[in-house]
């Protein structure tokens, strides 16, 4: 059974349509990574999953429940974890505080700390930056904060969107590094990046998105070796 | 030197209420980018409901006159509570009525909404106890104390004690507890917050209660100074509104600062020549405004993009 199960999606922005009918699966355990270039729906998408926009028609399921139209605040406790494009950290606040907030649909008090302690393991720059704002931190560093704060609600799936952008290339390598350990610790990940290479390396399945529809999928390699894709988004 | 420490003693019970109502103005500001335009009419349920429950209890009808003996700290203090309770939950038929139909959809129909809304309030009230006003004894008793040669009255002591007290577990709240995090959240972007699960309408909801809760506990805290009637909020509200705007209508702190800086003016001014006291504050809340726009305390933003 698919995790999540997208069938025939349709979102519309007033009279623009931003999806145009998108169907797509994510079993267990997969990465599956969305390509596609600058306003081809992948954000919109993502925040479709999350309850942040109202589909006009079609269906999102999540281990076999209707999601459709369900508020953001419900898909959380559902175990969808959603690390949005931009990031959005709240910049006013600590960088402990952020991930405390990442964990409000919890109530297990003790695990919280134990998970702030085990994402300060992983990510040592945020332990050092524990204190400061989370507005005063570096890009990276509001990244990584971004998706720590997502993996705080323990998430079955996680959204991750544009993890790459307006990084430097080092800092991209380490947020990649990320995905993979998370990969072996089990969490299912749906991928929306720009830097196609890096993402279908990653990538267990990928889907291409183009205006709003879906028009290539297969595995990460084999899109890789893919002349379309290729040409359309290695720059090859 | 006396009559001075008396107008401050004024000022500061005056710029407490102030700082309470524009405290309210910030919090439904910094969570939906609207407040309520008739927060004014708040303060009228909130002193009315409190004296016609003392009339009730002391086995007179809701509207006459209570003697001092008839009342204690006590009674006030519980009379208070249940009009601030009652005035928060006008609060949330504010919030459906007024708020929620037009939040997010930009323009300015909210503005209108809420002063409609606070006209239809202060006109059921004004239905229920007619346009005279009703005396309010202080709980203290409304003998003058003598402080240092002043004479300070004892609701002034009373204002400032409780609108302190007040302020500074509301500051404590917004700090350090979970809600006060989740609000600030809220505040910061409302879809971060609902990306970790915090019920973004629920926060909004509380935030108006609170707004109009701190409105209603003013109106029965100023009571006993302007007597308590249908007409007592309109002047005061605009005045606090004032003080959200000059100490800066995004920050918490500032709403209180602004509150006792105009508080403390307006007295002062006013034991020098009564007829400057409007021509001045208003005066500087200009000049405060051109020099700094975002108010004293307003936010500026520390986020890196």
């Amino acid at each position: 059974m698919s995790m999540l199960r997208i069938d025939n999606l349709c979102v519309r922005y007033g009279a623009i349509e931003a999806l145009k009918g998108i169907s797509l699966h994510v079993a267990a355990g997969e990465i599956v990574t969305l390509i596609g270039g600058n306003g081809a729906g992948k954000s919109t998408l993502m925040r479709a999953i999350a309850g942040l926009v109202k589909p006009a028609s079609g269906a999102i399921a999540f281990e076999g429940r209707p999601i459709t139209g369900i508020r953001p605040h419900h898909c959380v406790r559902l175990g969808i974890g959603h690390s949005p494009e931009g990031r959005l950290v709240f910049g006013d606040q600590s960088v402990r505080d952020n991930l405390m907030l990442g964990a409000y649909a919890r109530d297990d008090a003790d695990a919280i700390a134990a998970d702030i302690d085990k994402y300060f393991a992983v990510f040592p720059r945020l332990a050092e930056r524990q204190d400061q704002q989370a507005g005063t931190l570096s890009g990276g560093e509001q990244q990584m904060l971004a998706i720590a704060r997502a993996l705080m609600s323990r998430p079955k799936l996680l959204l991750l969107d544009e993890p790459s952008l307006g990084l430097a290339p080092l800092i991209v390598r380490e947020v990649f590094a990320v995905i993979r350990r998370l990969r072996e610790e089990g969490v299912t990940i749906l991928l929306v990046e720009q830097m196609a290479n890096l993402a279908l390396a990653v990538a267990d399945r990928a889907y291409v998105i183009e205006t709003g529809r879906i028009t290539l999928e297969g595995s990460g390699a084999e899109l890789l070796r893919d002349e379309r894709v290729r040409s359309a988004y290695l720059g090859a | 030197m006396t009559a001075i420490l008396q107008a401050l003693a004024s000022g500061l019970a005056l710029g407490a209420i102030y700082g309470l109502i524009a405290l309210g103005f910030n919090i439904t500001y910094a969570t939906t980018k609207t407040f309520n335009f008739g927060q004014g009419a708040f303060l009228v349920p909130g002193s009315l409901v409190g004296i016609s429950l003392l009339l009730l209890a002391a086995g007179k009808p809701h509207w006459g006159n209570l003697a001092p003996s008839e009342m204690t700290l006590l009674s006030y203090a519980l009379a208070t509570l249940a009009s601030v309770a009652i005035v928060g939950a006008i609060g949330v038929v504010l919030y459906y009525c007024a708020i929620k139909p037009f939040v997010g959809a930009g323009g300015l129909n909210w503005v209108l909404s809420t002063i409609g809304f606070g006209i239809i309030l202060q006109n059921a009230a004004l239905a229920v106890w007619g346009p005279a006003s009703i005396a309010v004894p202080s709980p203290l008793g409304n003998e003058v104390w003598r402080i240092a040669g002043a004479g300070i009255r004892p609701q002034e002591v009373l204002i400032a004690v409780v609108a302190i007290s007040v302020m500074v577990g509301l500051d404590l709240v917004l700090r350090k507890t979970r809600f006060g995090k989740a609000l600030r959240a809220v505040a910061f972007n409302p879809q971060a917050a609902a990306i970790v699960g915090i019920n973004v309408e629920k926060i909004v909801i509380i935030a108006f209660v609170i707004s109009s809760s701190l409105a209603g506990l003013a109106g029965m805290l100023i009571a006993p100074i302007t007597t308590a009637s249908v007409f007592i909020g309109l002047g005061v509200a605009l005045k606090a509104f004032s003080a959200a705007i000059v100490g800066g209508l995004t920050s918490p702190r500032g709403c209180m600062l602004g509150g006792f800086l105009l508080g403390i003016i307006e007295a002062l001014v006013g034991l020098w020549r009564a007829e400057m006291r409007e021509i001045t504050i208003f005066l500087l809340i200009i000049i405060v405004l051109v020099l700094r726009p975002g108010g004293l305390m307003g936010a500026r933003s520390v986020e890196k993009i």
